[in-house]
């Protein structure tokens, strides 16, 4: 498979982002959940810290540090590109692709990548802001943790996108992906820790989330960046995610060959 | 608009056949059923957990005990799943029935557009999580010393109150459609607004609360009723929350009405 120029890619982004700015108030009231979720969750930690020093091996300021910290890497790696792809094959608009000399895979991750950044952008200045109300409690790593930490989500966030593709593919056998779709939405930001660190939970559960892709987008990530893993746990990390990609790189690749195989252009 | 039993028995028969119509669309993919239940459950889950592991190293949350602060959870579960099943994803479609024109086949009909919009679409799957809300709302109360017949009532009554300013807050974000076409990101606020109501009110500084409850009143939704039912709702303070809802109505059904004459039908 041919690798699209970077030129073409960039003018995929710059599409994607043209269509987001047609609403812009959309935008802003999208970003109002990103300040709601990491702020609902530090003041309960704060009323939960108000009767206890210590919780699960967290004080009040790893935990406000964990919120800040994971919400931000969930943000960098998100995205929403399963039902997208699902709706596409379902709808029949798939074929407008078809017809064009460009990977519609390829074409969805280019996509996803300018939807996404300008998504993160903003979030990123939203939790910024967060952070400088927060600057007291919140943790400082050492360099490589820092790089490791950022290595990882930044691995996580294509793994993340061709997962979302693999799920959205699923079109090609079953006539709606928005159940799918929607359990995983739902699941994918609690099981990457969004809600609460994931070792509060029992052992084996979280050995379950390592195996697992979720918790590399969230979790794993912010336990690396607080110092809670060694460099060489967040190595093993890092390869983790790394074969999780690889592996969704091949998955994607045989389900695609699979269903456009069996695709009807139903819709059209 | 004046109400006969003809009317209302033809706007049952109307209602009856729309339920009858979109479950037959969703038996056409059973596969949503089932994921959508999966990850609505893992969410509920989590959630309870959450609770659990909080209480377990805490005995109170911001002076609330642990039956009480589930109740606060319980209430919300059973708020939002009602609010899902009857009448949200009605209202939600409307953006892309504007864009897409179809709302225009609304207009052509003998019937509310009103009426139609948000009954069109009775959310089958989210009743497969009822019982499960109502499983927690017992849970909930089994854990609080025997309620009076009086905080039962209010209780009730509350819960009635909160479903009728959720409709205005809902009509309200749905008219809204017809002067700025793209409202989805709006709603994840209502959304996001809604499961912050899960905990306890007293863990915002008191400025979120009396925003929350004078200028968007989304306390009233769910910290209403859950303080009627233990007891710490004040008598003013109620009938503020019953007021609010009724004046809510009636403007919702006046921006909605305006927001209608505005409607130009660009997309037909």
């Amino acid at each position: 498979m041919r690798l699209l120029p970077l030129k073409l890619g960039l003018k995929i982004i710059e599409n994607s982002w043209v269509r987001s700015f047609v609403w812009r108030s959309d935008i802003f009231f999208y970003r109002v959940g990103d300040v709601v979720s990491p702020l609902v969750q530090i003041l309960i930690w704060n009323a939960v810290f108000a009767t206890t020093t210590a919780f699960a091996g967290y004080t009040k300021e790893t935990m406000i540090s964990y919120v800040l910290v994971s919400s931000v890497f969930i943000a960098l790696s998100r995205n929403w590109a399963s039902e997208n792809v699902g709706r596409e094959i379902k709808d029949g608009l798939l074929n407008q692709y078809l017809v064009k000399p460009v990977s519609y895979v390829q074409f969805v991750m280019w996509n996803t990548v300018g939807r996404t950044m300008l998504a993160t952008l903003m979030a990123l200045v939203v939790i910024v802001v967060l952070g400088f109300v927060y600057r007291e409690e919140l943790y400082v790593p050492d360099f490589p943790h820092l790089i490791l930490s950022v290595m990882i989500v930044a691995v996580a966030f294509v793994m993340n996108i061709l997962l979302s593709i693999a799920i959205g593919l699923v079109a090609f056998w079953i006539t709606s992906v928005e159940g799918f779709s929607a359990a995983y939405y739902n699941v994918r930001g609690l099981l990457a820790g969004g809600m609460f660190p994931l070792n509060i939970l029992s052992p084996g559960f979280l050995f379950a989330m390592n195996v697992l892709p979720f918790s590399y987008t969230g979790f794993v990530p912010t336990q690396v960046f607080l110092g809670k893993m060694t460099v060489v746990e967040s190595l093993a990390a890092l390869a983790v995610v790394s074969a999780w990609t690889v592996a969704l790189v091949v998955i994607v690749g045989v389900v695609w060959r699979l269903g456009i195989k069996r695709y009807e252009a139903v819709g059209i | 608009m004046k109400l006969s039993a003809h009317k209302l028995r033809r706007y049952a028969w109307i209602w009856r056949r729309a339920v009858a119509m979109h479950f037959g669309t969703l038996v056409t993919s059973r596969s949503d059923f089932v994921f959508f239940f999966l990850g609505k459950m893992v969410r509920m889950c989590f959630f309870f957990v959450f609770f659990i592991s909080i209480f377990a190293v805490a005995p109170t949350v911001v002076g609330y005990s642990k039956g009480e602060v589930l109740l606060f959870f319980a209430t919300m579960n059973l708020i939002d799943v009602l609010i899902q099943i009857s009448w949200y994803r009605g209202f939600f479609l409307l953006p892309r029935m504007v864009r897409d024109g179809d709302f225009d086949f609304m207009l052509t009909k003998p019937v509310s557009p009103l009426f139609m919009i948000a009954f069109h679409i009775f959310d089958f799957l989210d009743l497969t999580t009822l019982p499960v809300a109502i499983g927690f709302l017992w849970y909930a109360f089994s854990l609080l010393p025997s309620l009076g017949a009086v905080a039962w009532i209010g209780y009730v009554i509350f819960l009635m109150n909160a479903l009728a300013l959720a409709f205005a807050l809902n009509m309200t974000l749905a008219a809204l459609t017809f002067r700025t076409v793209q409202t989805g990101n709006l709603w994840g606020v209502f959304r996001d607004l809604m499961y912050i109501l899960r905990f306890p009110p007293e863990i915002f500084p008191r400025g979120v609360q009396f925003f929350l409850t004078f200028v968007v009143p989304m306390l009233v939704i769910v910290a209403f009723p859950v303080k009627a039912a233990i007891g710490r709702l004040p008598l003013a303070v109620g009938v503020y929350g019953l007021a609010i809802s009724a004046l809510a109505l009636v403007l919702a059904s006046k921006f909605w009405h305006r927001g209608l004459r505005a409607y130009s039908s660009a997309s037909s």
